[in-house]
């Protein structure tokens, strides 16, 4: 006999199949969702680009081909381009050694006090770029550099290192950005399956050998992703090579295009012909890397398949790794910091000495928490901004991303592509166009809050989108699929699965967004108003009013302050998304 | 397999169509014949000054016959009817504090509100704003090169105030006033640079006993044109050889980037010695007891003017008279630029003004240089590009 049970009421809970009437008004939501974010993207990146190729072409000597090749000749181009590349790509280079070994042993190693190693690890980042570039002049300047003295004083006097030199400048902003790259890998490597490494290490493979040829290619989207920002980055970088590099004469075609945005009449034509050539760059790299990325499910280790992300057990490589990396963590946080403090306590520059340690104020802190100059409301705003910013750039790049990996979308590579142009835009670019277009709009929205938090968002959307995608290149499809057939919409897929399998991505994008957000200046200092002062601005005030110990105060500030944010976002991350053991 | 609904080519439209729709609305804002010729020139209307019928123009009519509280009265009385007796003004000074707050004690009712930032941005956004038609600035103080190009434009109202006369002559424009000047000379430190070393003359820059311990600033075009015009009209040399002087030095010296980057590497002890510093930086360092000196001045002394102008399209020109006539006189602005070891524009004070040194400024026509930028900028990329090491 065959019993038949049948299962009571109220267990199986009844959804519509898809297809079903209901579902339509869902679909097409998502569709709209889809459009308004691809629209506002296009919005955003778009405008100033009109911007700038209107004003190129109707300014100046115009566009022309022939204009073009004025604007690469002269005497000393050739230099400067020359020098310009080996910057970029050195730079680049630094970044993404020291910010991947930093994020494998983050993530890999069983070190103690993790929160406490990813906000040192960040710190480079946090300090405000003029100072970071003074404090490493004041360790490593030929004649005064601390790091100099002492390896003169220790017998090393032939092993000396000239920060003004390109090796120099280099070093100093390859450091400051590497935190960038760590914050990538070190959410690429979450997320990557132990289990592949440790089927190599039983195969007969060392351990560098499991990490060349098994982990480092599985976290190439994020690894190609860095070095095309980091690259593009150091091409428009201004201020490093102009503190380090002129007085060495190693000048960058960067101090081309700050001549060109800063001459009166101002030379659009030249600086749109400068923006469009990293413009094609960009374009090119980023082309070159979706190439590569293509076939994306060799690098998709969240499956349907379980899987728990494990420290790696370095075993008999624990102990160098750790002295390296205590020597690195030495050098390039703890040092410039203490330099940093230095500065903060001296009521004007001296090396460090014992005699010295007699002018020791607290002068300088004083004069930062006193200050009557509105630095209470520049915090608040810059604060506001940056959390608005850094939300919306995320949310935004979350949703694009998806459209551009995930989706079935023709031209969905193009949704990257522009999310990539603002890397091309001069921050003075930028801000010049937000002035134009929102002084005529009726919106109101110049001299407002609204308008630095357009320029924030459109500048910082490069970044969000490399986060993002990072993350999202390594969801494999078929968790998505399992969702779609039992029954979720897309709304319901995404939000359930996708965003906290991205979490980890997301999350150190929007870090990265809030902290550098709260350090931009060259749109900053055009766009606000006196209700709307921020940070940086006070920042560049405190430098051009000669008052580097204040500012050193102000940084030291930032860094603790920070710290303890990113410390704090460190823990609460660990609850969300893929769990570690 | 598929991820979520398929998006298929009619669907793609649908969510490329917005962006298309929306990015020429951002272009469409620009109102035809935009160049950077903005508003000043447009209102030249029938009137024989130029901003011709703002409200500017009829202010400083008002109160051309009046003076001293009777004027004080009427403009006071005007400026608190607009924007609740707030005043905008876009300036460069270094520390805007001590003004704001001094100013609104004399004038309780009357709110400044700055905006900071450096001369060229100020310029931008003032160009922009004219270009619009909108009001921003109330009174701007900015660099006199900076402010020349302001006046081109012809977006100036011409200078008026009864405090004029106080003013040393050559900070006398025809449409805006210098408040305040910025002496720039050598400094040197004196652990690294003996008082028997320092430097003769301009010419003396070259020596090789300065090799690996001279800057020079290299964004400073403006002194360079003084110095250079200064030398053709006093010495009588040919420009050439006035630029070869230059060369000699850049050759001799490091290119630094900023003065407060080369301030802070001249007292670390990085460098002896900087061309072309700030006196008054220099001042406030040594009160501090940093190692730091500039006298005695052996070079031409070039004053770099920060100057007032009140523009055409100001909302609040009454406020903006008020201000200017605050920061002109001797107990108000004047004094706090002593203060603050600046050399001020009134000419009495100049005269006494500790940190000055006895030595005179060279006279410079700031409006030849203004209109001949781009050529002294290109010319002296020129030099600095020959220097470094």
């Amino acid at each position: 006999m065959v019993r038949t049970e049948v299962a009571p009421e109220g267990v199986v809970q009844q959804h519509d199949a898809p297809g079903q009437p209901g579902r339509r008004w869902g679909t097409i939501l998502t569709y709209l969702l889809g459009a308004a974010v691809v629209g506002t993207l296009a919005y955003l990146v778009l405008s100033p680009l009109v911007y700038l190729v209107w004003r190129g072409i109707t300014t100046g000597d115009g566009l022309s081909i022939d204009n073009i090749g004025n604007a690469y000749s002269g005497s000393g181009t050739g230099k400067m381009i020359f020098n310009s590349v080996v910057f970029a790509v050195g730079s680049a280079a630094v970044s993404l050694v020291t910010g991947s070994a930093l994020a494998f042993f983050c993530v890999r190693s069983n070190a103690p006090l993790k929160p406490l190693l990813y906000a040192a690890s960040i710190v480079p980042l946090i300090v405000p770029g003029i100072l970071f570039t003074i404090t490493w002049v004041f360790l490593l300047s030929k004649d005064v550099g601390v790091i100099n003295i002492a390896l003169r004083s220790m017998g090393l006097a032939w092993l000396q290192i000239n920060a003004f030199s390109l090796p120099g400048m280099i070093i100093v902003d390859g450091l400051h950005l590497s935190p960038l790259v760590f914050m990538l890998m070190f959410a690429a490597l979450r997320a990557t399956d132990p289990a592949l490494e440790e089927s190599a290490l039983m195969s007969g493979a060392s351990i560098p050998q499991a990490i060349r040829r098994v982990t480092a290619p599985l976290v190439r989207p994020a690894l190609l992703g860095a070095a095309l920002i980091m690259v593009v980055r150091g091409l428009e970088s201004f201020e490093t090579p102009a503190v380090l590099g002129i007085p060495a004469g190693n000048w960058v075609l960067t101090s081309r295009i700050y001549d060109a945005l800063h001459s009166y009449p101002v030379r659009y034509d030249q600086a749109a012909i400068y923006s469009l050539t990293l413009l094609v760059i960009t374009a090119t790299g980023l082309i070159f890397v979706q190439r590569v990325n293509r076939r994306a499910e060799r690098f998709q280790t969240i499956s349907g398949k379980g899987f728990r992300p494990r420290p790696l057990d370095l075993g008999a490589w624990r102990w160098p790794v750790s002295i390296g990396f205590g020597i690195y963590f030495f050098f390039v946080v703890v040092l410039p910091l203490a330099m940093l403090v230095w500065m903060s306590l001296m009521p004007f520059y001296q090396t460090p000495s014992i005699s010295a340690l007699g002018t020791v104020t607290l002068d300088n802190y004083r004069r930062l928490f006193g200050a009557t100059d509105g630095v209470l409301v520049a915090i608040k705003n810059s604060a506001i901004l940056g959390v608005t910013s850094a939300t919306a750039v995320m949310v935004l790049m979350s949703i694009a991303a998806w459209l551009a990996i995930k989706s079935k979308l023709r031209g969905r590579q193009f949704v990257d592509t522009l999310a990539a142009f603002p890397l091309a835009f001069p921050g003075l670019v930028m801000g010049a166009a937000l002035i134009f277009i929102y002084l005529r709009s009726p919106l109101p929205i110049y001299g407002t809050l609204l308008i630095l938090f357009i320029a924030y968002v459109t500048r910082y959307m490069p970044y969000g989108m490399r986060y993002a995608s990072a993350s999202l290149m390594q969801v494999s499809g078929e968790l998505e699929e399992s969702a779609t057939m039992s029954g979720a919409t897309w709304k319901d897929t995404f939000r359930r699965i996708v965003l906290p399998l991205m979490a980890p991505g997301i999350l150190a994008g929007w870090l990265y967004v809030f902290i550098v957000s709260v350090r931009e200046l060259s749109s900053s200092i055009l766009l606000y108003s006196q209700d709307t002062r921020v940070l940086s601005v006070t920042i560049w005030e405190l430098w051009e009013n000669g008052r580097a110990g204040v500012l050193s105060a102000l940084g030291v500030v930032m860094v603790l302050t920070l710290m303890a944010l990113v410390g704090l976002i460190y823990k609460l991350g660990g609850r969300i998304g893929v769990r570690d053991y | 397999m598929r991820a979520a609904p398929a998006v298929k080519g009619k669907r793609a439209l649908l969510m490329i169509l917005p962006a298309l729709v929306l990015t020429p609305l951002a272009a469409c804002a620009a109102p035809a014949g935009t160049t950077d010729t903005p508003a000043g020139s447009q209102t030249q209307a029938s009137g024989q000054t130029q901003c011709g019928g703002t409200a500017t123009i009829k202010t400083i009519q008002d109160v051309a016959q009046q003076t001293g509280t009777q004027r004080d009265a009427t403009l006071l009385d005007a400026a608190k009817k607009v924007n609740g007796g707030a005043i905008n003004l876009y300036t460069e000074i270094n520390e805007p504090g001590p003004l704001a707050d001094g100013f609104k004690k004399k004038y309780p009712g009357l709110t400044v509100k700055l905006y900071r930032a450096g001369s060229t941005q100020i310029r931008q956004r003032v160009l922009e704003e004219s270009a619009a038609q909108r009001s921003g600035a109330d009174l701007i103080e900015m660099d006199g090169l900076e402010m020349a190009i302001l006046d081109e434009n012809k977006l100036l109202a011409p200078a008026s105030s009864p405090l004029r006369d106080q003013v040393v002559p050559a900070g006398q424009f025809a449409d805006f006033t210098a408040d305040r000047f910025s002496y720039i000379v050598p400094t040197w430190n004196t652990k690294r640079l003996a008082a028997s070393d320092v430097p003769k003359s301009l010419e003396d820059l070259a020596d090789s006993r300065f090799k690996g311990k001279l800057a020079l600033e290299g964004s400073d075009v403006f002194w360079f044109a003084a110095q250079v015009t200064n030398m053709e009209s006093e010495k009588g040399m040919t420009q050439a050889q006035a630029v070869d002087v230059f060369r000699n030095i850049a050759k001799n010296a490091s290119i630094t980037s900023g003065h407060t980057t080369t301030m802070e590497l001249v007292v670390a002890g990085q460098y002896g010695i900087n061309a072309n510093g700030y006196i008054h930086r220099a001042a406030a360092l040594k009160a501090k007891g940093a190692p730091i000196e500039w006298s005695p001045v052996n070079i031409p002394l070039v004053a770099e003017a920060t100057t007032l102008g009140l523009p055409c399209l100001s909302a609040n020109p009454a406020g903006a008279l008020l201000l200017q006539d605050y920061i002109l006189s001797a107990d108000g602005g004047q004094q706090i630029f002593v203060q603050q070891e600046r050399t001020p524009s009134n000419a009495k004070l100049a005269a006494q003004q500790v940190g000055a040194t006895t030595v005179q400024p060279i006279k410079v026509d700031l409006a030849k240089i203004s209109k001949e930028f781009q050529t002294w900028s290109d010319l002296w990329d020129s030099v600095v590009r020959g220097g470094g090491k």
